[in-house]
């Protein structure tokens, strides 16, 4: 799932580099860094951007073909101090970005004008925390399809991630296998 | 042939007695100690995705799951489905003696045939309730749910604001314990399997003849 982000991160025109002795062959000639970097961390230069975003575990929740809504999930790491702007997709009708909220009362969401992607710290949409709402899908998707979201980030831009549609958090799945 | 019979009948008599008392012994229900959650729970009925109203005494001698929730929560609601499936079919009996119930606050939108095409893509042996907004609040009352539509929809879907416990009930139809978000299915499992102790069980060789597939003990 990395290798994929990371492709389509080059998709996207956003160039990345692993530092190192051969990471400067990786970048445009005119972005090439003055300042070396320590070995062995990923970095991103752009030209205009300069920043790239890491995306993994990207998945939509099956739902029964009755039901019209569902939520994406995935992780992100900013390499620098980037905003996540909207996600659009369009399996859907409109896409938001949702906080849940827990309070003595139940569970709530909020809406999110946009998400704050500190450097190098992964922020998680996943259930019972952020997810992105899907609401009024077209059609009834079913286990195994690929859904495409768009991301729109301040800095990186624009970047497309391919999530799976499947029932659980890949872990819930692992906890469960355990007993069979 | 008298003195052997004599000398014989206590030691005979006695051994079959003990084993008797021994299969007894084995098929006795054991304390789960999972506390009787008292200060919630009772009986209810609704009409139910089975076409039929349904009540909650009707499942007496099984454990039931129940949960609160609508079809068209994106998050929450599917997760607490998913989690109950994953949780009965890793039981020993894959489920067969564990009801699960959904009872739905949202009959607007949730009528007992979106509720059954709903809930058989998780399992078709899954019910859904619902009722009138009374009925809704007399049952979500017992069992301290609260619900409350949001403000403003999420585009042109209404969502509510809703806990989302999972409620563990004995074979008695009593709240035997709440399960959170937090609490991953396999927990779930094992508090089954240990409610399923607490009843009179057949020793294994002798469900030869009463066709009850026994608990041979809990897989890890």
């Amino acid at each position: 799932m990395k290798k994929i982000a990371l492709i389509l991160t080059l998709l996207a025109g956003q160039p990345i580099a692993i530092a190192g002795e051969h990471s400067v062959h990786t970048m445009p000639i005119n972005t090439m860094p003055t300042n070396s970097t320590p070995a062995g961390h990923l970095v991103a230069k752009g030209s205009s951007a300069s920043s790239a975003v890491m995306i993994s575990d990207a998945w939509v929740r099956a739902v029964p073909p009755v039901s019209r809504n569902t939520a994406a999930y995935f992780s992100l790491t900013a390499l620098e101090n980037d905003t996540l702007l909207s996600v659009s997709a369009d399996v859907a009708d409109s896409v938001e970005m949702h906080e849940m909220q827990r309070s003595a009362s139940g569970v709530s969401m909020q809406a999110l004008e946009r998400v704050n992607l500190p450097a190098m710290q992964p922020v998680h949409f996943a259930p019972g925390g952020n997810h992105v709402m899907l609401i009024g899908l077209k059609k009834p998707l079913a286990k195994g399809d690929s859904v495409v979201l768009t991301l729109k980030l301040q800095k990186a831009g624009i970047m497309p991630v391919i999530a799976k549609v499947q029932e659980a958090p890949a872990a819930e799945k692992a906890e469960a296998h355990k007993h069979h | 042939m008298l003195d052997f019979a004599k000398k014989w009948f206590w030691p005979v008599t006695l051994t079959i007695l003990f084993l008797i008392a021994g299969l007894f012994v084995a098929g006795m229900p054991r304390n789960s100690g999972l506390p009787i959650l008292s200060k919630m729970g009772g009986d209810f009925t609704l009409p139910s995705s089975t076409g039929k109203n349904v009540s909650l005494s009707q499942f007496r001698g099984k454990p039931v799951l129940l949960t609160f929730g609508f079809t068209s929560c994106p998050d929450v609601c599917p997760g607490v489905l998913a989690r109950m499936r994953s949780a009965i079919e890793t039981l020993p009996d894959h489920g067969k003696e564990t009801q699960v119930l959904f009872v739905s606050f949202d009959p607007q939108r949730d009528t007992v045939t979106v509720l059954r095409d709903y809930l058989a893509w998780f399992d078709p042996a899954f019910i859904g309730l619902t009722g009138s907004e009374k009925q809704i609040a007399d049952v979500t009352h017992l069992y301290k749910v609260v619900y409350m539509p949001d403000a403003s929809p999420a585009g042109d879907s209404l969502m509510y604001t809703h806990s989302d416990y999972i409620y563990l009930l004995d074979q008695q139809g009593r709240v035997r314990r709440l399960y959170g978000n937090d609490d991953l299915p396999s927990q779930i499992t094992q508090d089954i399997y240990l409610l399923l102790q607490e009843q009179w069980r057949t020793p294994g060789f002798l469900s030869v003849f009463t066709g009850h597939k026994p608990f041979s003990g809990h897989k890890q």
